[in-house]
């Protein structure tokens, strides 16, 4: 008896077991084992899902091969950004400022008083797959689409957990003593399919804290993941009480308290990015640096949630979050100062799987929250008057791998008997390669749950971190799992523009771009292009920047100047060259960073791909799509801004489609494009545009 | 005089087993006629299996008696590859640790008697033999031939070059 004489039904089952990339190693033992996994829907959509980057969604009622085709079509369009599946949202209010965009739902705030520019009544939600009807002319009715959830109190804040808990937490104010300012701050868990107070959480109504309150002069920023609610309040008003800065990890479920950071200075940092339910990234500004922080030890494990404390008992003092790690960001010149950091990974980890799912039934997959790319943006001044913004990708698992290696090697050093402040981390890391095959082989894929059990569980055990936290240098963790963007365009008021590794941007010269972070799709669709004889770059509008160091900004526009880091381009060809521009590597070195805002319109108007397209092959590709694939390494060195250089090395597939319509700005929720049209003044939302990538789920 | 709380197995080979009945019914299969034959002193004949085998398989459902109303647990939209848990237990690492003969045996019997939790054991244990492993080492530690073509092959790392490879 050997593995061969098994029947088909117990080699998949024993394959359900496998890792992707151990189903794509048995695919080449020999021709039994690759026809029973290639004939295999459930395997296939299992390699499928974690190529893609997305995790399947339980409850859905669709069988794997159906859930196979969704997600290749899905795949497909969005490398070919096929927008021709387009509605336009019903907008039965009139929207305030405060909206969330997350698992297929929007939400936008509603203004009463239209003329005014603060303030928001309360909040109307829509499930944007059900705008788009059932085809055939299906219109759904416009007032039936929209579900509205009103307090009767002020909203200054939403956040939305509906795929996991059904859940929508609301912020609100109200005056206690409107003349001084000083107002109630209270979160509301209300359970968004009914409207009514959600029935897992014992409280309600979790009171934040009472402040002084000025409409326009506080940011909150607040995310859900598994039992915890995380709420940051930056106070700008002038006479603060409290701390200006605080951050508060709830167990929504319970109301209980778990743990909190807060500062005297409301400028330590005003974003965070969720690792897990029980670890969160945070930009500290001054330092200029992540915190990696996790909840105090005991409160890890998942637990039974505890009683809520009874009326009118003392509440217990809050635990500070701990700082495990310190990831460095590059150095800046002295004179140099990070203004602001704001930072955001969508969608949010989930919890345990023990904690119940509400998921959408119609939905076969999502995004992996472990695989998404978590977007910082830098706001940083040079004096006298100048200020520029730097974009940096990093996915979440990166994060948490480089933390775990940091974690691994100060316990081996204990175990050794070694004082827990090693020189230096950086050998505890693998190499590049290791870093990436690594990831991709082990990608955390139980077939049981399609829970990312690595977050979790690894993180659950005593790590001996009441230490100082761990170090790490740029230069350790940095360029090989970043990507950096010198961007004057990357932040606008939208902050929804990534889910998953995709991150949207639209230009102010029509283009739409789409940036894919995934790096096994970018190499399998790279490798079957190969394949096909049609590698990119032999269709129009392609190109492909190979590995290699690409500087910005590049010097004296003489590449013999260069160190011993430039690589010159062998494919210099216009096209290239044209690309290249669009993001401004290679850019004139005299140019302000206005006229490289400028590079976009002057490029995104040039005929090449036009007149390539009258010789073109017959296919069905427009002609005004771009694709850029990046795998080089990108350098910038700005001697004004910074100490080093920023290498960054993160692939990814840029692609681009010129939009026949005026947008103000584009954002992005798993398989949808938001475009946004606003009034002359930038003031009202006059029309919410909707474009479906790849077809209906179901 | 029969206990009417066992009953005997015969192997294949002859071989008798005599073995309490809630043991027995952790067989899907085996329940199934006990249901059907009723009170019986007869001996159930199990054609298929070895008594080696046999003997593996009684010592597993033995250890695992009292965890039975975990295997009944609720069949999630009868998707068996939702039914895993995500660890195998050190007795059932040192269960089968046996030769691959013997190994795929069991697991072939438990699937032939049906019982979910061994064939799920079983299954776990080869696929952690199978991980982070080469196909060549995969061929090897099975004793598997390459029926592939030298170009067949070609093609197929060519395929699968972007995962292997950076």
């Amino acid at each position: 008896m050997s593995l061969l004489t098994l029947p088909d039904e117990l080699i998949v089952q024993i394959a359900y077991h496998l890792t992707p990339g151990d189903l794509l190693h048995i695919q080449e033992v020999c021709s039994r084992l690759q026809d029973v996994v290639k004939s295999n829907a459930a395997l296939q959509y299992a390699i499928e899902l974690f190529v893609s980057g997305m995790i399947d969604n339980p409850s859905s009622r669709l069988v794997p091969g159906e859930r196979l085709r969704i997600l290749r079509a899905k795949e497909h369009a969005w490398r070919e950004l096929d927008l021709s599946d387009r509605t336009v949202l019903p907008l039965s209010h009139h929207p305030s400022g405060i909206y969330d965009l997350t698992g297929g739902v929007l939400l936008l705030g509603e203004r009463k008083v239209t003329q005014s520019l603060v303030g928001t009544d309360n909040v109307h939600t829509v499930k944007l797959h059900s705008v788009f009807g059932r085809g055939d002319g299906d219109r759904p009715d416009p007032n039936s689409l929209w579900r509205k959830i009103d307090l009767g109190k002020q909203v200054i804040d939403v956040g939305l957990a509906i795929q996991e808990h059904d859940l929508v937490a609301i912020v609100t104010y109200s005056y206690i003593n409107e003349a001084q300012l000083w107002a109630s701050i209270d979160v509301h868990l209300i359970e968004h399919s009914t409207g009514q107070p959600h029935p897992a959480a014992a409280q309600p109504v979790i009171h934040f804290d009472n402040i002084h309150y000025l409409p326009g002069h506080c940011s909150i920023m607040l995310e859900i993941s598994g039992n915890s609610l995380c709420f940051l309040l930056n106070n700008y008003f002038p006479f603060v009480t409290a701390d200006p800065v605080s951050l508060i990890i709830f167990d929504w479920k319970s109301g209980r308290r778990m743990a909190k950071r807060a500062y005297q200075d409301p400028t330590m940092f005003n974003s965070f990015v969720l690792l897990s339910p029980v670890m969160v990234v945070l930009p500290i500004i001054p330092t200029n640096s992540l915190e990696i922080c996790h909840l105090p030890e005991e409160l890890t494990a998942p637990a039974p949630p505890p009683a809520p404390p009874a009326e009118g008992e003392e509440p217990q003092a809050v635990p500070d979050l701990i700082t495990s790690c310190v990831l460095e960001l590059p150095t800046l010149r002295g004179a140099a100062i990070v203004l602001r950091m704001t930072c955001r990974c969508e969608p949010n980890p989930r919890g345990p799987p023990s904690s119940a799912t509400h998921a959408d039934k119609q939905i076969p997959f999502f995004s992996d929250p472990h695989a998404s790319a978590m977007i910082l943006h830098m706001h940083i001044r040079i004096p006298p008057n100048h200020s520029r913004v730097y974009t940096m990708i990093v996915q979440r698992s990166s994060l948490l791998k480089v933390f775990h290696e940091a974690v691994a090697l100060r316990r081996r050093r204990k175990a050794e008997g070694i004082t827990p402040q090693p020189p230096s981390y950086a050998e505890a890391l693998p190499s590049q390669e290791h870093f990436d095959k690594m990831a991709f082989l082990k990608g955390p894929f139980d077939t049981q749950t399609r829970f990312r059990i690595l977050d979790w569980e690894s993180i659950t055990p005593n790590m001996d971190l009441e230490h100082v936290p761990l170090t790490l240098s740029w230069s350790d963790w940095g360029p090989r799992v970043t990507r950096w963007f010198h961007d004057e365009l990357a932040s606008t008021r939208w902050i929804t523009t990534t889910c998953g590794q995709r991150f949207v941007r639209f230009q102010e010269n029509g283009r739409l771009h789409v940036f894919d972070f995934n790096g096994a799709a970018t190499r399998r669709y790279l490798n079957e292009r190969k394949l096909r004889n049609e590698p990119i770059g032999s269709k129009p509008g392609e190109s492909i920047v190979e590995a290699g160091d690409y500087h910005w900004p590049r010097r004296g526009g003489n590449l013999d100047d260069e160190g011993p880091l430039e690589v010159v381009m062998e494919e210099s060809e216009e096209e290239m060259d044209d690309e290249l521009d669009l993001d401004g590597w290679l850019a004139d070195p005299d140019a302000a960073p206005q006229q490289n805002a400028e590079a976009w319109h002057t490029v995104g108007e040039q005929p090449q791909s036009a007149e390539s397209s009258g010789s073109g092959d017959g296919s069905a590709i427009d002609p005004k799509r771009r694709v850029k694939v990046m795998l080089g390494t990108t350098v910038i060195r700005e001697e004004e801004v910074w100490e080093e250089s920023i290498q960054s090395s993160l692939p990814y597939i840029e692609t681009s489609v010129r939009i026949a319509e005026e947008w103000e700005s584009a954002l992005i929720d798993e398989d949808i494009i938001v475009g946004l049209k606003m009034d002359s003044n930038l003031r009202h939302i006059t029309e919410v545009v909707l474009h479906r990538i790849g077809g209906p789920l179901y | 005089m029969g206990d009417s709380n066992r009953l005997t197995l015969v192997a294949s080979d002859g071989g008798k087993f005599v073995v309490d009945k809630e043991v027995v019914q952790m067989s899907v299969l085996l329940k199934n006629m006990i249901e059907d034959l009723g009170e019986t002193d007869e001996s159930i004949p199990i054609p298929n299996v070895t008594s080696p085998v046999l003997t593996k398989v009684i010592e597993f459902c033995e250890n695992h008696r009292t965890d039975a109303a975990r295997t009944d647990g609720p069949n999630v939209d009868g998707d068996d590859a939702r039914m895993r848990t995500a660890v195998v237990s050190d007795w059932d690492r040192q269960f089968f640790d046996v030769d691959q003969d013997l190994m795929f045996e069991i697991i072939v019997a438990a699937n032939y008697l049906d019982i979910k939790s061994l064939v799920d054991v079983g299954c776990k244990v080869v696929a952690d033999m199978i991980k982070g492993k080469s196909p060549q080492e995969i061929r090897d530690l099975f004793d598997i031939v390459n029926d592939f073509s030298p170009e067949e092959e070609a093609a197929l790392r060519k395929e699968n070059e972007w995962a292997n490879d950076r």
